[in-house]
């Protein structure tokens, strides 16, 4: 018996619901100004991973491939 | 609020007030939000930047954390009751390691709630940044097991939310006093991950702040030797014994991922192996269990995995 025996992933067909949809669930009250402030935008050309692209529960984060930069919104 | 205390909401602390070395206030975003205070208690949550500023705490470690993803998905109450065998007015709770957070030191959790469900995943963050995992993709993966399916089924998802938990454990907890401030809660890393206890901790520890607090009162003395009764009181009670008996797991668990890879399958296996009805006699059954514990995991390894996982429990 394999590792894997156990293991399940959804399979097609199956309801997912995608993350755009839950957000919206939240009423927020945002504010005008972007709390989030990238202090040296140069560390995130050096990052390998750039965890915060993939980690964040809410997508906040988005590399930009073309400005070589991290889009926050 | 009746003893005369003033409540200001929607405000945030954005630093504090400092004289000659000691916090002597607040400094809240908002026009004159200068406030003066003999001590400064502080109750910020797990995300503990007035702490930092402070100089008790270091920045926080992904090691230390854990990301937490869940969703309240309502479903008549009916439906709950039948679905998890309760009476009224009594709850289930489910918490799942292993495959269900893809090995990954963490639980996935199902809780009744009156009329809906609360069902998430909580991973230590330095395991979801190592495996390239998003906390909500985990928890879709939750929803779609036959198992997990069948419980939320018909529901609607209401709220999506997210957390960190502090869960670095007693070797993380900061200093919890300074001169004229103290430090609560979530914000000191009070919390038992184990046993899934936090919210307890955080009441004791404001409880014994505001003991402290009294008495640095009556003798007009908030400095720093004045107030660590805190800590005094605190290792004196379950919270600091409690973490301090645990304070090697979190290193040691998060160390040793095989307790939530190779453990949980091996019992599922066993369980299976054991419990189907094939007509093969139960001691060869037991044999083959037996052979494929060894065979994955070694004498030597579950020896030494037994020793380690009592020194860091005991």
């Amino acid at each position: 018996m394999g590792f894997n025996q156990g293991c399940y992933r959804p399979v097609e067909g199956d309801e997912i619901v995608r993350l755009e949809e839950k957000l919206f669930l939240n009423r927020y009250v945002t504010d005008k100004q972007v709390h989030i402030k990238i202090k040296d935008p140069q560390v995130c050309l050096q990052c390998q991973d750039k965890p915060c692209t993939f980690f964040c529960p809410a997508g906040v984060y988005l590399w930009n491939e073309e400005e070589k930069r991290i889009e926050i919104g | 609020m009746a003893a005369g205390a003033i409540l200001v909401n929607e405000t945030v602390v954005e630093d504090l007030l400092w004289d000659k070395g000691r916090v002597v206030g607040v400094r809240a975003g908002r026009p004159q939000g200068e406030v003066e205070a003999q001590v400064v208690i502080i109750a910020e949550g797990v995300n503990s930047m007035l702490t930092q500023k402070a100089g008790l705490a270091q920045p926080l470690k992904p090691q230390q954390v854990a990301l937490s993803v869940k969703e309240i998905i309502s479903l008549p109450r009916e439906k709950i009751e039948d679905r998890f065998a309760l009476e009224e007015n009594q709850g289930c709770t489910i918490e799942l390691i292993g495959d269900a957070v893809k090995g990954m030191m963490g639980t996935a959790f199902i809780y009744t709630n009156k009329d809906s469900l609360s069902v998430g995943v909580g991973v230590l963050l330095s395991h979801l940044l190592a495996n390239k995992i998003n906390p909500n993709d985990l928890l879709e993966r939750l929803k779609a097991h036959p198992l997990v399916k069948k419980l939320i089924e018909g529901g609607t998802t209401r709220e999506y939310m997210a957390h960190m938990i502090p869960e670095g454990g007693y070797r993380s907890v900061p200093r919890l006093y300074g001169d004229g401030v103290l430090v609560v809660g979530d914000a000191a890393m009070l919390v038992n991950g184990l046993h899934r206890e936090g919210i307890n901790l955080a009441f004791a520890s404001g409880m014994m702040a505001a003991q402290a607090v009294l008495n640095a009162r009556q003798k007009g003395d908030y400095s720093a030797s004045s107030l660590s009764l805190y800590k005094k009181l605190l290792e004196d009670s379950f919270v600091l014994k409690d973490l301090k008996k645990y304070k090697d797991a979190p290193e040691f668990l998060a160390r040793n991922t095989h307790f939530f890879t190779l453990y949980p399958q091996l019992a599922s296996q066993a369980a299976r192996e054991f419990l189907t009805v094939d007509g093969v006699p139960k001691r060869e059954k037991q044999r083959k269990i037996w052979q494929e514990i060894k065979a994955k995991r070694g004498l030597w390894g579950l020896i030494k995995d037994a020793i380690g996982l009592w020194r860091v429990m005991k």
